[in-house]
């Protein structure tokens, strides 16, 4: 096989590779990057984008439908198209692939289409489709291979109708009912999806609350009462135990004798990372279940090769392996100086509402051994969020008592994902509570919370009344 | 609870319960005391002034309260209304109820809409009903003059 030189090589195109394919070129560096299957990854092609997409057009239909009377709308035969939905979910994801697609172009990154892998340091083996490979050498290799869907291991997992999150994005129709065994970050968006566009959602979660690994328990009751006054019925400790075929609806068996049914049902258990058949082993990298290990500077125990992303474990967020992304190019080519800190990664969940989170909540905080004081903010209390008629959800502010230092944020509401920016940037900057308080935030908007949180943290907010005692 | 009638108290054209066969405290919460342990909510007149509940957040079990302590907080589009304890000790549950319904603290404030129970260590000087009711209507006849400008 033919043997061509470059200076790194990044083997996945995902929102991690691809972000460290153009950060390297950035540098001078000659890179190639080698994708299987998807530009963008997971994310941009069957994962965040066109789940947004989706969410989107289905919270527009819900708004119109919900409170466009009070809106002073007036509209007949309001429906779903979801051809045409799908359509639009598309397009949005062949445009956004194509920009990627062109960046990484104009940045010169020689793009090999094929599957990667490492048979000996230093060298990067394609095997293209139809059979044919070819070799590739680099002193660099960055390894962003992402992460596959997990399955659910019990009887009837394989019938027709049980899905995947992919699967869950190429309905013809909308199902008049639908059951999502997992209350994770993948469940609570479809289910919210589902909602919105009028299916009957159930949804079964395993562990005692929504959302385990990314929230506390009070943002995750919160949900629960959003989702469940939405209409969606919500089932924790609920283990599934199987899933029959019955009489053309699917019945899954939860927990002791718990029932849901539903036209199709969607398992989202989570994401395993993907490192098979890349060899790394062979060369020494330790893996552990899947997951490639690195150090703090991104790189594995063998010179020269590093891992982004998914298939490094959790996270798993597309947000932070670009960030990774760009950190291991630079580490790569200028030697180890940048090292990743995941404590300022948010993480966020678009469903309806929305759920944002940045370090730590009240609860772990003082179980590292901080002295929290924590400000508290209503929704209820933001006039945009009245305006808007989504007046539900509470913002929180997690500070070391002595010095106001932003530890964590944790929002549940309108706008949360969008919001969290300004926790992180706390978060990461060692911003306090009062640096926030004494930022003129824009009236009227949902950032006026954030503020108002900051205010409550320092003493009192202004613009909602906690009251003690009726004495 | 509906069995055990209600003390009514009428004010403009709200009709305030105070139900017969608990105890009460100053703060407007109620206990109701079975061997050492007390279920606590909120009566009839803390409910309708506060609002409809939007989110309720008593205390979790294993939380140690004293006596005044932060019983749990509920929320109204008004106000977040922090509920001192009337009693002390241990709490052995929070109402669960109330994650999907908390607007059983409105619908139901002496029966489905309790908040929490505790393991009894000490408690308030507490009322009955009966010497409790005077103070209920002072305060609802207060209120509402305030309400009425």
């Amino acid at each position: 096989m033919g043997k061509e030189r470059f200076d790194l090589i990044v083997i996945g195109g995902g929102p991690g590779g691809y972000v460290a394919a153009i950060r390297a070129a950035q540098l001078g560096a000659r890179v190639a990057l080698v994708e299987k299957k998807w530009i963008g990854g997971v994310c941009l092609n069957v994962g965040c984008i066109p789940t947004k997409a989706l969410l989107h057009a289905a919270g527009l239909y819900a708004e119109a439908k919900e409170h466009g009377g009070r809106f002073g709308l007036e509209f007949s035969g309001l429906r779903v198209n979801a051809g045409a939905m799908m359509r639009y979910k598309q397009e949005m994801v062949e445009r956004l692939v194509g920009a990627v697609e062109e960046l990484l172009e104009a940045s010169q990154v020689a793009v090999w289409r094929g599957a990667g892998s490492i048979p000996q340091r230093g060298l990067v083996r394609v095997e293209m489709p139809g059979g044919k490979s070819h070799g590739l050498q680099a002193e660099r290799i960055i390894v962003a291979t992402g992460s596959v869907a997990a399955t659910l291991p019990v009887p009837g997992a394989d019938l027709p109708g049980v899905i995947d999150s992919s699967g869950a994005l190429e309905l013809a129709e909308i199902p008049g009912s639908i059951v999502v065994v997992g209350g994770g970050v993948i469940g609570v968006e479809f289910a919210s999806l589902y909602n919105l566009l009028g299916s009957r959602v159930t949804i079964l979660e395993t562990m005692p609350a929504l959302l385990p690994a990314v929230c506390d328990d009070k943002i995750a009751r919160r949900l629960l009462l959003a989702l469940s006054r939405r209409g969606i019925d919500v089932q924790t400790g609920a283990r599934v135990q199987a899933i029959t075929e019955e009489d053309r609806t699917l019945a899954v068996r939860y927990g002791e004798n718990g029932r849901a049914t539903g036209d199709c049902v969607l398992v989202a258990v989570g994401r395993r990372p993907y490192s098979a058949g890349l060899g790394l082993e062979a060369l020494g990298v330790e893996v552990d279940g899947g997951a490639v290990k690195v150090n703090e500077y991104l790189e594995t125990g063998v010179p020269g090769i590093y891992a982004i992303g998914d298939v490094t474990g959790p996270p798993m967020l597309a947000h932070s392996a670009m960030l990774e992304g760009r950190l291991a190019a630079e580490n790569a080519l200028q030697g180890n100086k940048r090292r990743m800190d995941h404590r300022a990664v948010p993480n966020a969940v678009f469903s309806r509402p929305e759920v944002a989170v940045v370090g730590l909540s009240a609860a772990e905080a003082r179980r590292q051994g901080y002295e929290v004081k924590s400000g508290q903010f209503p929704m209820s209390s933001n006039p945009r969020a009245a305006i808007i008629e989504q007046a539900e959800g509470q913002i929180e502010l997690v500070c070391e008592a002595a010095s106001g230092r932003v530890l964590g944020v944790q929002i549940i509401g309108p706008g949360a994902t969008d919001l969290i920016a300004e926790g992180a940037l706390a978060v990461a900057t060692g911003a306090t509570a009062e640096d926030i308080a004494r930022t003129a935030h824009t009236h009227p908007t949902l950032s006026e919370a954030v503020l108002e949180a900051a205010l409550d943290a320092g003493g009192a907010s202004i613009h909602h009344a906690v009251v003690r005692s009726r004495r | 609870m509906s069995e055990q009638g209600y003390y009514e108290v009428t004010y403009d054209k709200f009709v305030f319960r105070l139900a017969r066969g608990l105890l009460y405290s100053h703060d407007h919460t109620w206990v109701k005391i079975d061997g050492d342990v007390a279920t606590v909510g909120i009566n009839d007149f803390l409910q309708r002034n506060s609002g409809d509940v939007a989110f309720a957040e008593p205390a979790p079990p294993g939380t140690q309260l004293a006596r005044g302590g932060d019983l749990g907080s509920i929320e109204t589009i008004k106000v977040t209304l922090v509920i001192p304890s009337p009693v002390a000790g241990e709490v052995v549950e929070a109402n669960k109820a109330l994650d999907r319904r908390p607007e059983l603290i409105n619908e139901d404030p002496y029966g489905a809409g309790w908040l929490v129970k505790v393991r009894l260590s000490d408690r308030e000087e507490l009322m009955d009903a009966e010497t409790f009711l005077p103070l209920f209507e002072q305060t609802i006849e207060e209120e509402g003059r305030k309400l009425k400008g």
